[in-house]
């Protein structure tokens, strides 16, 4: 099994460089990173997956190249849910990508359409934002309807004939509790894990931008942001973590990970 | 598809109203409804599961249960001139889910259903490839925010986009500009949910007061690291914050519901086709009053000197559920 390094941000790259040299932020769980310790990681994950604000400047797309290069490692470009005006911002870091990068994860049906009919380079891959299927890491999610979440993602054999369309090479998966059922085989395709951080919800009312804002844009869209991500994390009623816009709860479970149908675990290092 | 006039707007911006029972169709068109959307569930096609996950609102208050309602409903919208769209708009399905979805379907064409409102594109797919003759609706939960996406959908069938909720007026306008493909829609009133619905994976389990964006009330910033952090700034943004979510405890807004009617001017120059009350689950009285009140600020549109002047009356017809600026559906615009 593949193993990757996720980080979202720039601001994440000296947390990314303690991890290659096997120390970890310690948030992370030891049972998570106890996983990791010692492996061989030959891929780094970069981009933000939830906000176009966090996208990274195209100096830093390049300073991280660099760096994945000296580890001999590959990259895996991470693109957000966004806005035309985001979506400009991607096509425009797109044309920045090096030999270092050869896969770009998509978390929005329109990136995925307009870079995949493009004359790009690197290979599509479907961003877990799109692996839309339920959680309830509060609960069980009672039946029938857990098994209906189970083989929701991707659920109807129709998804294949678009991942066939759009060059799609690689789906992407939350390690939520509630497990993937007998579906997932018919994909066709590769599949990675995520872990620890299960996405749960996104916004664009951020909850860190706002605080900056006055009156009627306090609780608006904001146009811009400070970038208060890089040195606040929310942490929702004890168990859920919010960078202001995704939020994201935990699970260490090995369970998932120990499921053979995944080629890649993906560690986030922060969200 | 709606034709827009010279300056690109639709002439009528359509109001579209939830329905969840034949009896409420007559009384909605009277109130001003345009179009209809409704849920369909029906657990006699195969077990208890057959209502299940079938829509984002699988309970029985917010959908038509059977065969023969469904029918009587779409033949009573028809008798008053209305379009109805059935809601099929999980973000996903199982595989074993699509005998069951494929009956629903053809109950809605069996009953003359004008359309569908559909999120998983697998399905859209579904659709097309069956070649039902249902017009496609790519609902909110679709989470078409550019250009692109609006052009994925269109080439997996829809006709209509209802844009998220989280969009600013300009962005609407800047996407309506540059692609015309498609008509738009937009919500307007009711439930304007903390999360992105294309982005919202959370189990809704029942009663609704255990949803996860009604139990936020506890956040505690820190340090990436988990240390503490804050500030006077973020504790006073957060405290504020909790007020501005009418679900939290602390809310003085819990009575209220969202309302996007101020932003009505930029919306009709944006080339809104539908405006969509959102609430299947609402009793009659309040989705006849959400109708009306929507119909009478879109008659304003037309004689209002300019936006000002609108915005003035409508916040004046609104009168005490307005929960400004807390409620606002486009906060951009208040």
């Amino acid at each position: 099994m593949e193993l990757a390094f996720f980080i979202q941000r720039a601001s994440q790259l000296g947390v990314l460089a303690d991890a290659l040299c096997g120390r970890f932020p310690s948030l992370l769980g030891h049972a998570t990173t106890a996983r990791f310790s010692g492996c061989r990681v030959g891929r780094v994950y970069y981009g933000h997956e939830t906000c176009q604000h966090a996208l990274p400047a195209a100096d830093d797309l390049m300073r991280l190249q660099e760096l994945v290069l000296r580890h001999d490692l590959k990259l895996s470009f991470v693109t957000p849910l966004c806005t035309d005006a985001g979506l400009a911002r991607i096509k425009d870091l797109v044309k920045h990508l090096t030999e270092a990068c050869d896969e770009l994860v998509v978390n929005d049906y329109g990136v995925l359409h307009e870079l995949a009919n493009a004359e790009v380079r690197v290979k599509m891959v479907m961003g877990r934002l799109l692996a839309r299927a339920k959680k309830w890491p509060f609960g069980e999610i009672p039946s029938p309807a857990l098994d209906l979440v189970r083989d929701a993602p991707y659920g109807f054999t129709e998804h294949q004939e678009l991942l066939s369309r759009y060059r799609v090479t690689r789906v992407e998966f939350d390690n939520r509790k509630e497990g993937y059922g007998a579906g997932l085989d018919a994909l066709g395709v590769d599949k990675t894990l995520h872990v620890p951080y299960v996405f749960l919800a996104a916004e664009r009312m951020c909850l860190l931008a706002g605080q900056r804002c006055s009156g009627k844009e306090k609780f608006g869209i904001p146009v811009s942001c400070q970038h208060d991500c890089d040195t606040t994390l929310l942490r929702l009623n004890g168990s859920v973590f919010s960078n202001g816009c995704g939020h994201y709860s935990v699970n260490d479970s090995p369970l998932n990970p120990e499921d053979q149908r995944f080629s890649r675990l993906v560690l986030s290092l922060s969200i | 598809m709606g034709v827009p006039s010279s300056d690109g707007s639709f002439t009528v911006m359509r109001i579209k109203s939830p329905l969840s029972s034949a009896a409420e169709v007559r009384p909605l068109i009277a109130a001003g409804a345009d179009e209809f959307y409704l849920g369909y569930v029906n657990a006699k096609l195969n077990g208890g599961g057959a209502g299940c996950l079938m829509n984002r609102r699988s309970n029985a208050d917010a959908n038509i249960c059977s065969r023969e309602e469904l029918r009587l409903t779409v033949a009573l919208a028809h008798d008053g001139g209305r379009p109805v769209f059935v809601t099929f708009n999980e973000h996903s399905y199982a595989e074993s889910q699509r005998r069951t979805v494929l009956y629903l379907l053809d109950d809605a064409v069996a009953a003359g259903a004008d359309g569908v409102i559909v999120a998983d594109p697998g399905l859209m797919l579904l659709i097309r490839n069956n070649a039902l003759p249902l017009k496609v609706t790519c609902g909110v939960g679709g989470g078409a925010f550019n250009s692109a996406a609006v052009r994925f959908f269109a080439a997996l069938g829809a006709f209509r986009v209802v844009l998220p909720r989280e969009m600013r007026t300009e962005e609407i306008k800047a996407l309506s500009d540059s692609e015309r493909s498609v008509e738009y829609e937009v919500l307007i009133m009711n439930t304007r949910c903390h999360f992105i619905d294309s982005c919202c994976n959370l189990y809704h389990p029942s009663p609704s007061a255990r949803f996860f964006c009604r139990s936020i009330s506890l956040l505690e910033p820190q340090m990436p690291d988990g240390g503490p952090a804050g500030s006077r700034l973020l504790d006073l943004h957060l405290r504020e914050y909790r007020h501005w979510n009418k679900f939290c405890p602390e809310s003085k807004h819990a009575g209220k519901e969202h309302c996007g009617v101020c932003a009505l001017p930029e919306l009709k120059a944006a080339g809104i086709a539908g405006l969509k009350i959102a609430g299947r689950a609402l009793p009659t009285e309040q989705k006849i009053r959400c109708v009306t009140l929507l119909r009478e600020c879109r008659d304003m549109l037309s004689s209002a000197a300019d936006a000002a002047d609108y915005r003035k009356r409508a916040r004046t017809r609104v009168g005490s559920l307005c929960g400004q600026p807390y409620m606002c559906y486009y906060p951009d615009i208040h």
